[in-house]
């Protein structure tokens, strides 16, 4: 077979891929530019806006609360899914009975629908009946109203969204952790470290290329959470715990300002692409060598 | 060992196995709140204080549940309908690309690979606000299509890579030898690699299947009462102005997930495994 012959059976086969990748991702998304320099509302002829929609975001306080919304869920949200899934990970390193049945449980929020796991935790924290209020009354602490309270709306949302996504976590760190050869624990301790130098000389060191990857992984994921604020808290109340991705969807789907939604959009794109070059890179590295 | 031997190492595991049954516990609250409420009459549900245990196990909510919402058959038919289309879909476009990213080495395919990752970190819901008018324009709203090419095209790149990573896997001299043999590429790619792929064909599949069963962001968007999932319709029995009806909603949560957890158990090592061939190596 010639090389000319075999080059082009490989982009035939690499065809459909691209073609859905082309339509579906990329003439979307350039579209999305093209609207957000543009007054584009259902029903309206499509007028030229230049740079109008992104002063009218960014000149918009709700936006700006939006930003720093996504900035504090994201910060939060990733750090508490990264300390959490690398602890859960750190207790299955010990061998246990039956781990693999406890690993299957505890990766269950893995295999649900954010809509369910959302509308679940709802009742969880309901007010009146809920049971997280009644344990707190237990406990002495007075019925806390999740959903009306902006910080406490916060908490929850936190307290959720990292509950569904310490799996996601586990599955990246888990694997590296259990990877070490034992020889370097053994040395460690022959030599006299004590659990938290072991863990921090020895294990961070090595699980540092997973963590990184779950970092990068988890920050992109958590910028677009959409589903679970949306069942949970719209974004509410009075807009405490509305991300950027919940303010695209209010001016694009509820006010149909299609303009300045694909602006946020392109905002939220450009964030992403920042966030995501490392591991862009790395990955590419990866392909271009093995 | 001695008793006393094992009577020691339990002590000493004991606060190990204390803090797996937390974390395990914590972890399964949703579930087991959904699966004893289903089962509970719907004044229980609303307990004060919550009982842990249904105190009389029924099945009415489930029976409620197709006569009050008779949609649900619908929304559980187009979501079996959605998952099964987009898995067939993803399998024949991912497994030829990662084929040839596997096997053919020139570097336009190594570049093609890379711009496909690049493109696949675009958020979804960038996208969804110029499909929106474009899908009212051409008519594909509320359609089974729309949902399929978008779980398909969104999980192809990653399932991609997993493929390709376990090709890798597949040693090149069995293809050489059929190629001496006179075999062409295609009875190569049906004879050899495709029976050879089966463990990644299933689980590739059976991850697809579980993104768009239980997907709920695009369903939400682009469906509205012909093609809307079984999570868009669970989401808006909770939204209800009119009060929720809370054993409704907790059958119909068991009826979606149940199916979806036990893919996932089925699956579990391979996605451990397949998640993390590529990442841990870098």
């Amino acid at each position: 077979m010639t090389l000319h012959k075999r080059s082009a059976i490989g982009l035939a086969l690499l065809l459909p891929i691209f073609l859905l990748i082309i339509f579906v991702v990329l003439i979307p998304e350039i579209w999305a530019i093209v609207m957000s320099m543009a007054n584009y509302r259902p029903g309206a002829p499509i007028t030229y806006a230049g740079l109008e929609n992104y002063q009218k975001i960014l000149g918009d306080p709700n936006f700006k609360d939006a930003f720093i919304n996504t900035i504090r869920f994201v910060i939060f949200g990733v750090s508490l899914q990264l300390v959490f899934g690398t602890g859960v990970a750190l207790l299955f390193s010990r061998q246990f009975w039956g781990q693999k049945l406890w690993i299957a449980l505890i990766l269950a929020p893995m295999a649900m629908s954010p809509a369910i796991l959302g509308t679940t935790w709802k009742y969880l924290f309901n007010s009146e009946f809920g049971p997280i209020n009644f344990t707190l009354y237990q406990m002495g602490i007075e019925p806390i109203y999740w959903f009306t309270q902006a910080n406490y709306a916060f908490a929850a949302l936190l307290l959720v969204y990292t509950w569904n996504h310490i799996p996601g976590v586990f599955i990246l760190v888990y694997p590296a952790l259990i990877s070490i050869p034992p020889e370097l624990v053994e040395a460690a301790k022959i030599d006299g470290a004590n659990k938290l130098n072991l863990f921090w000389y020895v294990i961070l060191p090595l699980i540092r290329p997973a963590l990184l990857i779950a970092l990068i992984f988890r920050t992109i994921i958590s910028l677009r959470a959409f589903g679970e604020i949306l069942v949970l808290t719209k974004g509410g109340p009075f807009r405490a715990t509305e991300v950027m991705s919940i303010y695209l969807y209010k001016e694009g789907f509820v006010y149909f300002s299609w303009g300045t939604s694909a602006a946020v959009g392109v905002v939220i794109l450009i964030v992403t692409i920042v966030i995501a070059s490392p591991q862009i890179r790395m990955l590419s590295r990866q392909m271009m060598e093995s | 060992m001695t008793s006393n031997n094992m009577l020691s190492k339990i002590t000493r595991n004991l606060p190990y196995w204390i803090l797996l049954m937390i974390v395990v516990l914590w972890s399964i609250i949703p579930i087991y709140t959904a699966i004893s409420s289903s089962f509970k009459i719907p004044r229980e549900i609303f307990n004060y204080p919550p009982t842990y245990f249904p105190a009389e196990v029924t099945f009415s909510n489930f029976a409620r549940l197709f006569e009050d919402v008779p949609e649900f058959v619908i929304a559980l038919r187009n979501s079996a309908i959605v998952t099964f289309f987009s898995m067939v879909l993803t399998i024949s476009v991912c497994l030829p690309a990662a084929y040839t990213f596997s096997r053919f080495k020139a570097p336009v395919f190594r570049r093609s690979a890379i711009v496909l990752i690049a493109i696949r970190m675009f958020p979804p819901l960038v996208i969804s606000v110029p499909l929106f008018p474009i899908l009212n324009e051409i008519g594909l709203s509320d359609s089974h299509l729309t949902l399929i090419l978008l779980y398909t095209t969104f999980q192809s790149t990653i399932i991609t890579l997993i493929m390709k990573a376990y090709i890798d896997g597949i040693p090149i001299e069995i293809e050489e030898a059929a190629y001496v043999d006179g075999a062409t590429m295609y009875q190569v790619f049906s004879r050899i690699i495709l029976p050879l792929s089966r463990p990644v064909i299933v689980a590739t599949a059976i991850m697809v299947g579980s993104y768009a069963w239980n997907e709920f962001q695009f369903g939400f968007l682009f469906t509205s009462t012909n093609a809307r999932t079984a999570p868009v319709l669970i989401a808006e029995m909770v939204g209800s102005l009119t009060g929720v009806q809370w054993g409704n909603v907790f059958a119909a949560s068991v009826v979606q997930f149940v199916p979806a957890l036990i893919f996932l158990w089925v699956i579990q090592n391979q996605l451990i495994r397949g998640m993390t061939s590529g990442a841990t190596k870098g």
